[in-house]
């Protein structure tokens, strides 16, 4: 997902950057099935939308949902503006996987905020200006889910330092940002102190639902699709490409169902899951089927788009199985889901 | 409301003890009597016809419910054949079934090969060409696979004679033949994950719960993942106002019902260890179900080739095919 500051500003200048928030903040009033609908059409020709989609997704509802007049007046129009772009804060390095030992600490002081800490894998924190950071404010570590809190950071304070982090595909699309002494307003607490737990899973709901769960890799299949038509080849992968039909076919309605749900205002958390982790399953079988469908015939030429596409994509899939919730966690959810934890 | 009804029904007289029996070679007359005299067999019958005109929507989860009952009779295939047919073919309320395909001998003779329900059923509804024929068991001859407890049946016929044509039914029995099966098979699947779900809650090793280890857990979440998209794709296909599943999503529905039940069969028999391998256990009534449905009227192999197809000779894009057959769009 390409990142472009322009290109968002282009699309919220049509009105079509944070359509599902009110419209006295600037949004559009509309529901989740519009923004599906919206979303559906920028993911599947691979527009360059990184930039406002954190805040698009998840950011904004969530201060709309929980935030204070105040800051929905504050964040929102820049939001909806694509002046504000947004990242999330909630990875450390001891806490991934195991998100409620995080260790960065909002400590209280004469009715601000002093945040210590530090947050990684955060996607274009070098980028944005704001991230919604998970942390404890009161208690230790050992106190898990509890006295944790979510604050809006802004990138920009003393004592942020934000570094990122290169990958294996060439990339420098996510970073490590670092918090020492940073003195936050009181109005930087996102909902109530100690909700912070329950507010992040409202917000994965969003993050692990979305088309974008589904559409990962779509634009390197609808490339190999048209690498075939007319070709050879054609015939040989008919039924492959017919399967992939298929699946993504029944994971689009799956994803509308909890769109539905979610729409009705409930927090579909095992559903959602559910979606995830099949759908990344199917993102990650495009490049794994496409690589060993190209080298089949080494005498046939390769198209050289197709070549460093499939390459590329086959580098970065394993990151959609781990962002949002690792499989493991979230077939732990839908066992929980299942009664059986 | 309708399904809940039908649903104590089927509880009450299509027990596996009669599931069993009709298995071994007992006579269906008796439990296809008690069903047809329930109304089952007018389901979608129009009301001047004394039907329940039910819609396809309202019709998935009964279809559904006979798979989780494994319902040892073609009810969904002769549900279907009777609004096929219309109330212009007066029929008595015989066994239909539906053949997967027909095939003419030089000789004029007619072969429906791997028939469900052929060792059953009254009359076969055939695909010929554009049209259906209704081919009247009595005079084929009927030639067992061999496999345990299995229903299904080659038939043979020496020629045409006493077959009824129906002119232009054989694309509406294709893409019914197909949805009906994903909506059986979704039924059984949705019933064999229950059944491994209380199994692994009931079942205790190492001083706990099969349910408690988090391998076991995992292939449940499985298990659940692939059941709810077995589900999904199976009710799209009955989720219209047409009175015929559309190709493409009876397509759809079968493949990923089909592709779905191999997996689900099989971490449900890992799961339940031997016990799950046995006659006496309810299981094989299911899973056994599983793998011959998944066969039936074509796999997910020959529906994804065909949709396959479909794409690549089509000039939508993937994104733009799949749009055009969500039942959501419209």
């Amino acid at each position: 997902m390409g990142f472009s500051a322009a290109f968002s500003k282009k699309l919220a200048e049509r009105g079509w950057v944070g359509v599902t928030l009110p419209s006295q903040y600037g949004g559009a009033n509309l529901d989740a099935f519009s923004r599906f609908a919206l979303v559906e059409e920028l993911l599947a020709v691979g527009a360059p939308v990184s930039a406002h989609w954190i805040a698009d997704r998840q950011s904004g509802p969530l201060i709309n949902k929980f935030g204070t007049d105040t800051q929905r007046r504050f964040y929102l129009p820049k939001i909806c503006a694509a002046e504000a772009f947004f990242c999330i804060g909630m990875s450390e390095p001891n806490a991934g996987s195991d998100l409620a030992s995080v260790g960065t600490r909002a400590a209280r002081c004469d009715g601000a905020w002093r945040l210590n800490g530090r947050k990684i894998w955060a996607t274009n924190a070098h980028r944005c200006h704001y991230m919604i950071v998970l942390a404890r404010s009161s208690g230790e570590p050992t106190d898990r889910q509890k006295g944790l809190s979510q604050f809006i950071v802004d990138l920009s304070l003393p004592g942020v330092t934000v570094r990122p982090i290169h990958d294996l595909a060439g990339d420098a699309h996510f970073s490590e940002v670092f918090f020492d002494d940073v003195l936050l307003a009181g109005d930087a607490l996102v909902g109530n102190a100690g909700s912070g737990w329950e507010q992040v899973n409202a917000e994965l709901a969003y993050e692990r639902s979305g088309p974008e769960r589904i559409y990962s890799s779509i634009v390197l299949l609808e490339y190999w699709i048209k690498c075939l038509r007319g070709s050879p080849e054609a015939a040989i992968h008919a039924a492959n490409i017919g399967r992939f039909a298929t699946h993504l076919s029944t994971l689009r309605n799956m994803s509308i169902a909890v769109t539905a749900k979610l729409a009705k205002g409930e927090s579909p958390l095992v559903e959602a899951a559910l979606v995830k982790d099949i759908g990344t399953e199917f993102e990650q079988g495009i490049p794994s089927l496409i690589e060993a469908a190209i080298a089949m015939y080494p005498d046939v030429p390769v198209d050289a788009d197709l070549y460093r596409t499939v390459a590329y994509v086959s580098q970065i899939a394993p990151s959609y199985s781990l962002r949002g919730g690792t499989r493991e966690i979230l077939r732990g959810m839908i066992a929980r889901g299942l009664g059986l934890r | 409301m309708f399904a809940e009804a039908i649903e104590d029904i089927l509880e009450n007289q299509c027990t596996p003890a009669e599931v069993r029996a009709i298995e071994a070679g007992g006579s269906p007359a008796a439990l296809w009597q008690t069903l047809a005299d329930t109304g089952f067999l007018e389901l979608l019958a129009s009301e001047a016809d004394g039907g329940a005109a039910l819609s396809l929507p309202e019709l998935f989860p009964i279809l559904s419910s006979f798979g989780r009952y494994a319902v040892p009779v073609p009810l969904a295939q002769t549900i279907v054949a009777r609004a096929l047919l219309g109330s212009k073919q007066a029929i008595p309320a015989a066994m239909i079934t539906f053949a997967a395909t027909l095939h003419r001998e030089a000789d004029g003779a007619i072969a429906c090969p791997l028939t469900p329900f052929g060792k059953v059923a009254d009359f076969v509804l055939a695909r010929d060409a554009d049209d259906a024929l209704l081919l009247p068991a009595v005079s084929a001859q009927r030639q067992s696979t061999g496999v345990s407890r299995s229903l299904t049946a080659t038939l043979t016929w020496p020629n045409e004679r006493g077959a009824t044509r129906v002119p232009s039914g054989g694309t509406a029995l294709t893409a019914f033949a197909a949805a009906l099966h994903a909506a059986l098979l979704s039924g059984a699947m949705t019933r064999v994950f229950e059944m491994t779900l209380q199994h692994c809650n009931n079942r205790h090793q190492f001083g706990k719960s099969l349910g408690k280890f988090q391998a076991v857990q995992h292939q449940l979440s499985v298990m659940a993942e692939h059941t709810a998209s077995a589900s999904i794709a199976a009710e799209a296909a009955f989720r219209t106002v047409d009175t015929v599943p559309a190709l493409r999503s009876a397509a759809i529905a079968k493949s990923r019902t089909s592709e779905a039940a191999q997996l689900v069969a099989s971490i449900a028999h890992a799961l339940h260890g031997a016990i799950g391998i046995t006659e006496e256990y309810d299981l094989q009534l299911l899973t056994r179900r599983l793998h011959e449905w998944r066969m039936a009227h074509g796999s997910e192999a020959h529906w994804n080739l065909r949709i396959g197809q479909d794409v690549l000779f089509g000039d939508m894009s993937l994104v733009e095919f799949v749009r055009s057959v969500s039942p959501y769009e419209r």
